[in-house]
């Protein structure tokens, strides 16, 4: 259920704001297009006071490591006291344009899939670079900007591996829409930086064959598990079947069932995803 | 970044067969033992490599971690050196000391990348990953300081190969390190040269891998396996002149200490042909060979000339260093031309052709009849091939993808 707060009560909260809309919200935060005195759009989130507020200080933390044109930028991280209550808020930097779920449904120009999945990948690195894991990674948490480059937004669950993690053993984290294998035993140990690449596996199929690799399992979890652990059914898919034998590759690589048969890092996957899409 | 082709291991008295085949061209790096030569030794040697264009690397040989001797005390080293539950333990201040100890190290012998100390990855002991994971942040410290890679050790004990689930947690922690390639070394079951096909298909099937996450792999202990190290997507290969180099063998860091040997001995020496790409004895079995056949056994090297005479078959007495350094210099040379291929297929290609050949030549000499003994068989080319083939046949994803970006 999304943490909902009706976009006047947003306003009279935080009156030194221009609400321009209301955002999608997710369970732990509701989201607004704002824009501060001096006029520059911005994002500001309210935390769900019922889910996650120790998870906040943690997306801070993993934010605030990195800084990539692919990674979305943080801003301010407050308390707003008032006499009907505290709230915390996060401010980060907004993304025009639209989310990437707008984008798929229909198979990419190739060229553009190498453009926008290398920057991805390059965002991705950097998160590694910092030793942060997104974990939730999917379309809704992807921004597509006005001139067509990725952005990844929502470290809502993001694990910083130097210290500890907050989630319980056994407790699924992510939507299992963009699962990798590992997340499905719910153990914290074998999540890493190549679960994020599992992920972009998910989107960079959906992007070149038009349809969610697991897509006849994605009615029921039990079988979108299984299939997702399991299944290697989209390697005949048709649409599939007809890429370039370097874009099979790369796709096969990245939705590897166990991880060290993935990229070491998001770097190598970048690298050959430019070479697949003939950038270099 | 780890140039390819092979490497020297080195081992005891290494450092001299090391340093004669570097001046003959074979060979593009060497890896220091600390077991086996003191640290102002190490240096010294080292510049003497470099100054023939050779790189060098240093294995710090946590393999037995509590394992020491006097060469090893000289490398600042003997705090570290404690049993794998002691080291479990390691603090953050003795990581810290580690990581220094580690840049200065290579600084002083010029290394080409930092190797990280690492113990072995045994089945069901998954503390090690952990431990394994520490060690290599402190050498990856280093290697950063220093700016130079950081490679991650991927020591794979026999145990851990007996199950696919342990091979695939070891390589899965191994390959999620933020390393700059491996330093790969497997433990097979007791043999002079590996030869049961699911240890050798378990080692060739392990090193693709992590050569198919797209960094450089350095197979270290392969020996006269150096022929098909390139075809498992190896970027060098590492051999030495002795017997206990052939693949990582635990027991040259015995705990109770042993005296060392002198060399091979009075022992008849073997002599390493390339056509057969194995061992057979000379003069015993060698001389027993029709012209044409011995003509085609007979590999050259600078070693082997005193005797390639055909009227010295047996007269003249070869020395066993000779045979060693002729070993050394025939895979040396041989291996280089597999990691000159175009890339990994190409080169387990050639090392199919070649070990055909090998295998056509065996049967020859089984027809001539002369009776080989069973070190002289052809067990392990018969194996490698058929490995090669299959992985060829069931990798062939990885072997398009380093071939798609060599």
């Amino acid at each position: 259920m999304p943490f909902h707060v009706p976009i006047d009560e947003a306003r009279k909260r935080f009156p030194n704001y221009t609400f321009i809309k209301a955002l999608t919200a997710s369970e732990q935060k509701a989201a607004f297009h704002v824009q501060d005195k001096n006029g520059e759009d911005l994002c500001l989130k309210i935390v769900n006071p019922n889910f996650g507020l120790d998870r906040v200080p943690r997306e801070v933390e993993a934010m605030l490591k990195v800084k990539h044109p692919n990674v979305v930028e943080f801003v301010e991280y407050s308390l707003s006291v008032k006499r009907d209550g505290s709230l915390y808020y996060i401010i980060e930097n907004f993304v025009e344009g639209t989310d990437l779920t707008a984008e798929l449904g229909k198979p990419w120009d190739h060229t553009r899939a190498a453009e926008f999945f290398a920057a991805l990948l390059d965002g991705l690195n950097e998160l590694r670079r910092a030793n942060v894991v997104h974990r939730d990674l999917k379309p809704s948490n992807v921004r597509v900007r006005a001139d067509g480059e990725p952005v990844i937004i929502d470290f809502g669950l993001a694990r910083h591996l130097d210290l500890p993690d907050i989630t319980k053993t056994g407790a699924l984290v992510g939507t299992p829409l963009y699962f990798a294998p590992e997340q499905f035993t719910g153990e914290r140990k074998y999540i890493d930086h190549r679960t994020d690449l599992f992920a972009v596996g998910i989107l960079l199929y959906s992007a070149l064959v038009g349809k969610h690799p697991f897509d006849a399992a994605t009615h029921d979890f039990n079988a979108l598990a299984d299939a997702i652990k399991n299944s290697e059914e989209y390697l005949s898919d048709p649409g599939f079947a007809a890429l370039p034998a370097p874009w099979k590759l790369v796709v096969k690589k990245l939705l590897s069932k166990q991880r060290e048969h993935r990229f070491n890092d998001a770097a190598q996957a970048a690298s050959v995803v430019r070479k697949a899409g003939g950038l270099t | 970044m780890i140039r390819k082709g092979v490497w020297h291991q080195f081992g005891d008295k290494s450092q001299t067969v090391a340093l004669e085949q570097l001046q003959q061209g074979v060979g593009v790096g060497v890896i220091i033992s600390p077991r086996d030569l003191k640290l102002e030794k190490a240096e010294e040697r080292c510049t003497q490599y470099r100054t023939l264009g050779a790189e060098a690397l240093l294995d710090w040989q946590f393999y037995i971690p509590d394992y020491t001797n006097k060469n090893i005390g000289t490398y600042s080293l003997d705090e570290f050196r404690n049993s794998v539950n002691t080291l479990n333990q390691v603090s953050q201040a003795d990581l810290d000391t580690l990581s220094a100890t580690l840049e200065d190290h290579n600084r002083r012998l010029c290394t080409a990348a930092v190797v990280a100390p690492a113990v072995l990855y045994e089945a069901n002991r998954p503390e090690r990953f952990d431990l394994n994971r520490k060690l290599f942040e402190a050498a990856k410290r280093a290697g950063d300081a220093l700016g130079i890679p950081t490679l991650a050790t991927v020591a794979l004990a026999n145990s851990s190969i007996i199950s696919p689930h342990s091979i695939s947690e070891a390589l899965s922690h191994a390959t999620g390190l933020p390393c700059d390639g491996w330093y790969y070394l497997f433990e097979f079951g007791e043999c002079r040269i590996p030869f049961e096909r699911n240890e050798v298909l378990s080692c060739g099937s392990a090193c693709l891998t992590l050569a198919a996450n797209l960094k450089p792999v350095v197979h270290a202990y392969a020996g006269p396996m150096s022929l098909i190290s390139f075809g498992f997507g190896a970027t060098a290969a590492a051999i030495g002149h002795s017997q206990t180099l052939w693949q990582f063998d635990r027991s040259r860091w015995p705990l109770t200490p042993t005296e060392q040997q002198g060399g091979p001995g009075e022992v008849a020496p073997r002599f390493f042909s390339g056509t057969l790409w194995g061992t057979i004895i000379y003069a015993d079995e060698v001389i027993r060979l029709p012209h044409s056949l011995r003509e085609q056994v007979m590999t050259h090297s600078p070693y082997s000339q005193l005797i390639e005479d055909p009227a010295t078959h047996g007269v003249v007495k070869w020395s066993p260093w000779e045979a060693g350094k002729h070993l050394v210099h025939v895979i040396g040379t041989e291996a280089a031309e597999m990691a000159a291929s175009s890339s990994a297929r190409a080169a387990a290609q050639a090392a199919i052709a070649h070990l055909d050949q090998a295998n056509g030549l065996f049967e020859s000499i089984a027809g001539v009849p002369v009776p080989l003994r069973q070190e002289s068989q052809n067990f392990h080319q018969r194996a490698w091939r058929d490995v090669l083939h299959r992985m060829l046949n069931e990798r062939g994803d990885d072997y398009d993808l380093l071939e798609m970006m060599s």
